[in-house]
C-alpha cells in the first residue's frame, strides 16, 4: 500500500520512503520517515497533487511521488489516538513542573555574559570585529520580518514559501558593526534546491560569526530539524522562537528554559511581526557572537536508542574522515553525518582516498543492516527521534489554532473540488476588471491628464520663449509624449502589484499553484508558474520580476520565456485599432481570438521547449500550505513603493534615453535636417524600415510605415497605434486588406515585448536569454503572421 | 540658437548623460537592489571584488 492510495480524510503509518536521490532526501528532510503518521487531508480539484498532514503541518505532494512513499494502516490501538493528537507535538507538561524548572535554571544563562566564559579570561573577537551573522530558517516562518525588525530595512515578505531568492545583508539597529544576512528559506541543509545551496554555502563558505536561526512555534517539529543540523555545525547560535504569540494564543506553551539546556543554545521567544523579544534576541545574539559561545551540544545520536547503531556509525566515520574536514574547513560533526546521508558535495569537499571511502561504505552498511532502515531515513530517523524526546519535555502543545480553523474554512471553497476554478476565475476576473476597468484604469486617466496638462504649460511656454523647434519638438513631442505615455502604466502596475500582493501575503497564491500544478505539469512546468503567467495578462515586466519565487532555475527561465505570449495589456490599443477599423462585426470573436492564439502558441512553444532547452521534468511540487493570514497594510504599502520606485527608477533611465534616440531617429532625415511630421517618410527612422521592410513582404507587411510602427512598439507598445496614426494620413482602413490587417494583428500579439520588458528578462536571465526572447518571439511571430496571411488570402480568394 | 535653447540642451544632455552614467553603473555593479553602493549589500559585493 502507498500513500497514494490513502482516502481522503484516512491515516496511516510511513513504512518506507522510495525514490532516489534529492528528492528522497527532501521528503526525509520534510519529516516523511519511516514512523510518521499521515493524513490525507485533500486531493487538488484536478485529482492532482495531494494534500497531506504531517508532524502538524500541511504538505502538498504530487500522486507519482506519492506512489513512492509506502504505509501502512493504523493499528486498532493507533486508532484510538485522534490524529491531531498525534499530529501536533509536544508532551503534557504540567505548570509545576515547569514552575520548578524555572526556579531550577542557573542565571546568567546561556547567551548571558558571564557563566560560559568569565571577564578577563574569555576569548572574545578583537574590539572592532564586524560580528557577521546567517538568519536561517525554514520557509514561510518570518526571517524577513525579522530581518526588517533587526535592521530597520524594507525587505518584502510574503505569505508564501520562498519568497526570498536571494540574500539580503543589513547591520543591526543601533549596532553598526554587525552583518545580518536574510538567507532564502530552507527546509534542511541537504542540497535540494537552489536556495538550500545558496544558504548551506554561505554558512560553510563564508564562515559567518554566528547564526540566528528562526523557528516557527506553531510548526516546531519539523522547524527544529533545521535547527538540529546546525547545531552539528558548531557555529555559535542563537535560536529564535518565532510566532510565539499565535502559540500561546491558542493554548500552547514552550519551556524556553528546558529548551535552551536540551539544545545548548540561548533559546528567545520573540513574535517578529509585533517586535516583540527582538531586543532580548540582540543581546543574545551579540554576546554570543563576541565570545564565540558555541553549542555545548552537537551529538543527538542516542548510545540506547535501537541498539546504538546510528551513534556507532556516526561516531566511527566522525573520527575516520576528522582530518579531511579539518582541512576541508567543514565542521566534522556535520561531515560525518552528511557523508553517511550519501552527500555527493560534501563527499567530493573530503577528498578521501580510496581505503576511506571503502570503509566508509562498510561502517553504512553496517549501519543499515543493524537499524532496519537505510542510510539517509536512518539518519532522518535520528534527527526526529532527538527533536521528539525534546518536544516532549518542553512543549505544551496548542489545541487547534484558530488560524488553521480558519483555513480549513476558507479552503473548502478556494480549494473545493467543485468550487476551485470557479473561484479562482471569479478572483482573477474581478483583479484583472478592478486593475485595468476601474481603479487602474481611473488613476491612469488621471495621471494622463496630469501628464497632459503639464506637457500643454510647457509646450505653451516653450512657444512664448521662442525655444528653437527641434529643441520644442524634443521635450513636448519626445520627452513628454514618450516618457508620459510610459508612466502612465504607473497606476496600473501598482495597482495590479497591490491585488497580487494580496493574493500573495493572504496565502491564497499557494493554493492556486496547488490546483493548477497537473495541468502545467503537461507543458512542462510547476503549479507555481501559474502566478507570472497570470501576471503576463497585465503587464510582462512585473510577470518576469515575479518568477523569481520559483524554485528551480529551469521552471524559471521555461516561464520567462513563455510569459511574452500571455498578451499584455499594453497591446489591447493596436487590437482595438485594428479590430474597429476591419472586423467590426466580430470585433468580441477577434479579441477572444487573439488571447486564446496567444496562449495556443505559448503552449506549441512550451512544448517545443520541453523537448529541447529544457528537457527532463519540472521540479517535484513538494511544498507546504501555510494558513491564510491578514496581509498586513505596511508589507503592502512597502512592496508597492518598492514596485512604484523600481519603475520610476527605469523610466528616468533606460526609457528616458530611449525615448530621445528614437525621437532623433523620427524626426531627423540622412543629413540630419528636421523633419515636419509630414515629412517622416524620409526619416532615418523610415530609411531603416525600408531596409527591412522587405522581410515582411511574405506576411503582407512590407509597408515601411507598419515596420516603423513596429519598430516604434519595441519601445513601447502603446506607441504602435500612435506612429500608425501620425504615418498612415489618409486612414489606416483604404490603406490595407483585412488580411493584413489580420497578419499585422497576429504579428503584433506574438512579437518581441518591449524595451522595458526585455531590460527584465536581461537583469533576470543575462543579456543572452534577453536577446534569445527578442529574436524567437520575432521569428515565431513572423511565421504565425505568414500563415495568417496566406489562410486570410485564400479564404478571400 | 539662442541662449534659452542652450540652456535647455545642456539640461537635456545631462539628464540623458546622467540617466546613461546610472544604468551603465547599475549593470556594472551586477546588484540586485539597484542602488549601486548606498547599501551595504553593494558594498560588501565590491569589497569582496
Amino acid at each position: 500500500m502507498t500513500l497514494r492510495d490513502l482516502k481522503i480524510g484516512e491515516s496511516a503509518v510511513v513504512e518506507t520512503v522510495g525514490g532516489e536521490g534529492a528528492l528522497r532526501q527532501h521528503f526525509l528532510d520534510m519529516g516523511v520517515i519511516p514512523g510518521a503518521r499521515v493524513q490525507l487531508v485533500k486531493l487538488a480539484p484536478m485529482g492532482d497533487p495531494m494534500e497531506l498532514r504531517i508532524h502538524g503541518y500541511e504538505l502538498t505532494l504530487r500522486l507519482a511521488d506519492a506512489s513512492r512513499i509506502g504505509v501502512r494502516p493504523l493499528r486498532d490501538d493507533e486508532k484510538n489516538d485522534s490524529f491531531s493528537k498525534e499530529s501536533a507535538v509536544g508532551g503534557d507538561v504540567k505548570e509545576t513542573e515547569i514552575r520548578k524548572r524555572r526556579e531550577d535554571a542557573e542565571h546568567p544563562g546561556l547567551g548571558e555574559e558571564g557563566r560560559y566564559h568569565s571577564k578577563g579570561d574569555g576569548d572574545p573577537l578583537p574590539e572592532g570585529t564586524v560580528l557577521t551573522y546567517a538568519l536561517v530558517g525554514n520557509q514561510n516562518c518570518g526571517k524577513t520580518t525579522l530581518f526588517n525588525q533587526l535592521t530597520g530595512s524594507n525587505q518584502h515578505v510574503g505569505n508564501f514559501p520562498g519568497v526570498t531568492v536571494d540574500r539580503k545583508d543589513g547591520a543591526i539597529k543601533g549596532y553598526p558593526k554587525t552583518l545580518v544576512t536574510d538567507l532564502p528559506g530552507i527546509y534542511s541543509m541537504s542540497p535540494y534546491s537552489s536556495e538550500e545551496v545558496v544558504s548551506r554555502n554561505f554558512v560553510l563558505e563564508e564562515k559567518p560569526k554566528a547564526v540566528i536561526n528562526i523557528v516557527d512555534a506553531t510548526n516546531i517539529e519539523r522547524n527544529l530539524y533545521l535547527t538540529v543540523q546546525l547545531l552539528e555545525m558548531g557555529i555559535p547560535m542563537v535560536v529564535a522562537v518565532n510566532m510565539m504569540d499565535e502559540m500561546t494564543g491558542n493554548g500552547g506553551y514552550i519551556d524556553i528554559n528546558a529548551m535552551e539546556t536540551e539544545l545548548g543554545v540561548p533559546v528567545v521567544p520573540i513574535s517578529a511581526a509585533k517586535n516583540e523579544g527582538v531586543d532580548e534576541l540582540i543581546r543574545h545574539a551579540v554576546h554570543i557572537a563576541r565570545y564565540q559561545e558555541k553549542p555545548l551540544r552537537r551529538d543527538f545520536c542516542g548510545e540506547e536508542d535501537h541498539g546504538g547503531a546510528v551513534h556507532r556509525a556516526l561516531h566511527g566515520v566522525f573520527h575516520l574522515i576528522e582530518d579531511h574536514a579539518k582541512r576541508a574547513g567543514i565542521p566534522d560533526r556535520f561531515a560525518a553525518s552528511k557523508l553517511i546521508e550519501g552527500d555527493p558535495l560534501v563527499l567530493k569537499a573530503l577528498e578521501l582516498d580510496e581505503n576511506e571511502k571503502e570503509t566508509l561504505e562498510h561502517i553504512v552498511l553496517q549501519m543499515e543492516k543493524e537499524r532496519g532502515l537505510d542510510r539517509s531515513a536512518a539518519i532522518a530517523d535520528m534527527r526526529f527521534a532527538f527533536i521528539e524526546k525534546v518536544c516532549a519535555k518542553t512543549v505544551k502543545k496548542p489545541r487547534e489554532s484558530r488560524e488553521r480553523i480558519r483555513s480549513e474554512k476558507i479552503d473548502r471553497v478556494l480549494t473545493g473540488k467543485w468550487t476551485a476554478i470557479p473561484a479562482f476565475i471569479l478572483i482573477m476576473g474581478l483583479i484583472f476588471y478592478l486593475t485595468f476597468g476601474v481603479i487602474g484604469a481611473f488613476l491612469q486617466g488621471l495621471l494622463e491628464q496630469g501628464i497632459g496638462y503639464i506637457s500643454n504649460l510647457v509646450d505653451v511656454s516653450l512657444t512664448n520663449l521662442g525655444v528653437n523647434e527641434a529643441i520644442h519638438g524634443l521635450i513636448v513631442d519626445g520627452i513628454f509624449e514618450g516618457l508620459g505615455s510610459v508612466l502612465s502604466f504607473l497606476p496600473i502596475i501598482v495597482t495590479l502589484f497591490f491585488f497580487l500582493s494580496i493574493l500573495e501575503d493572504s496565502g491564497y497564491t499557494a493554493r492556486v499553484a496547488f490546483f493548477m500544478d497537473k495541468l502545467l505539469r503537461r507543458i512542462g512546468l510547476s503549479g507555481r508558474s501559474i502566478v507570472p503567467m497570470l501576471i503576463g495578462f497585465g503587464c510582462t515586466v512585473p510577470a518576469v520580476m515575479s518568477t523569481r519565487t520559483l524554485p528551480s532555475e529551469r521552471d524559471r527561465k521555461m516561464t520567462i520565456l513563455l510569459t511574452p505570449f500571455m498578451s499584455c495589456t499594453a497591446k489591447l490599443p493596436i487590437y482595438g485599432f485594428f479590430v474597429a477599423a476591419f472586423f467590426p462585426k466580430w470585433s468580441a470573436l477577434v479579441m477572444i481570438g487573439i488571447y486564446l492564439l496567444g496562449i495556443f502558441s505559448g503552449i506549441l512553444t512550451a512544448a517545443l521547449y520541453r523537448r529541447t532547452l529544457f528537457r527532463g521534468e519540472a521540479v517535484p511540487f513538494v511544498m507546504e500550505l501555510p494558513n491564510y493570514r491578514l496581509p498586513g497594510a505596511k508589507n503592502v504599502g512597502r512592496l508597492l513603493w518598492e514596485k512604484a520606485k523600481d519603475f520610476l527608477q527605469r523610466a528616468f533611465s533606460i526609457i528616458l534615453i530611449a525615448t530621445v534616440v528614437v525621437y532623433f531617429l523620427q524626426r531627423f532625415d540622412l543629413h540630419f535636417n528636421l523633419l515636419s511630421k509630414a515629412e517622416q517618410s524620409r526619416s532615418i527612422m523610415a530609411s531603416l524600415a525600408g531596409l527591412i521592410s522587405p522581410f515582411f513582404v511574405p506576411a503582407g507587411l512590407g509597408d515601411w510605415r507598419l515596420v516603423t510602427s513596429l519598430i516604434s512598439g519595441f519601445m513601447a507598445k502603446e506607441s504602435v497605434v500612435a506612429t500608425m496614426e501620425i504615418l498612415f494620413v489618409d486612414g489606416i482602413a483604404t490603406a490595407l486588406t483585412a488580411a493584413q490587417a489580420a497578419s499585422m494583428l497576429v504579428f503584433s500579439l506574438l512579437y518581441t515585448p518591449c524595451v522595458a520588458a526585455i531590460a527584465s528578462v536581461r537583469r533576470e536571465l543575462g543579456g543572452k536569454w534577453a536577446v534569445f526572447v527578442v529574436v524567437v518571439q520575432c521569428a515565431i511571430a513572423w511565421i504565425a503572421a505568414c500563415i495568417v496571411y496566406l489562410i486570410c488570402n485564400l479564404v478571400m480568394l | 540658437m539662442g541662449t534659452i535653447d542652450w540652456i535647455l540642451l545642456i539640461v537635456i544632455g545631462a539628464a540623458v548623460a546622467g540617466a546613461a552614467v546610472y544604468w551603465i553603473r547599475k549593470k556594472k555593479c551586477g546588484c540586485d537592489c539597484g542602488c549601486c553602493g548606498a547599501s551595504q549589500s553593494c558594498q560588501r559585493k565590491k569589497e569582496n571584488r
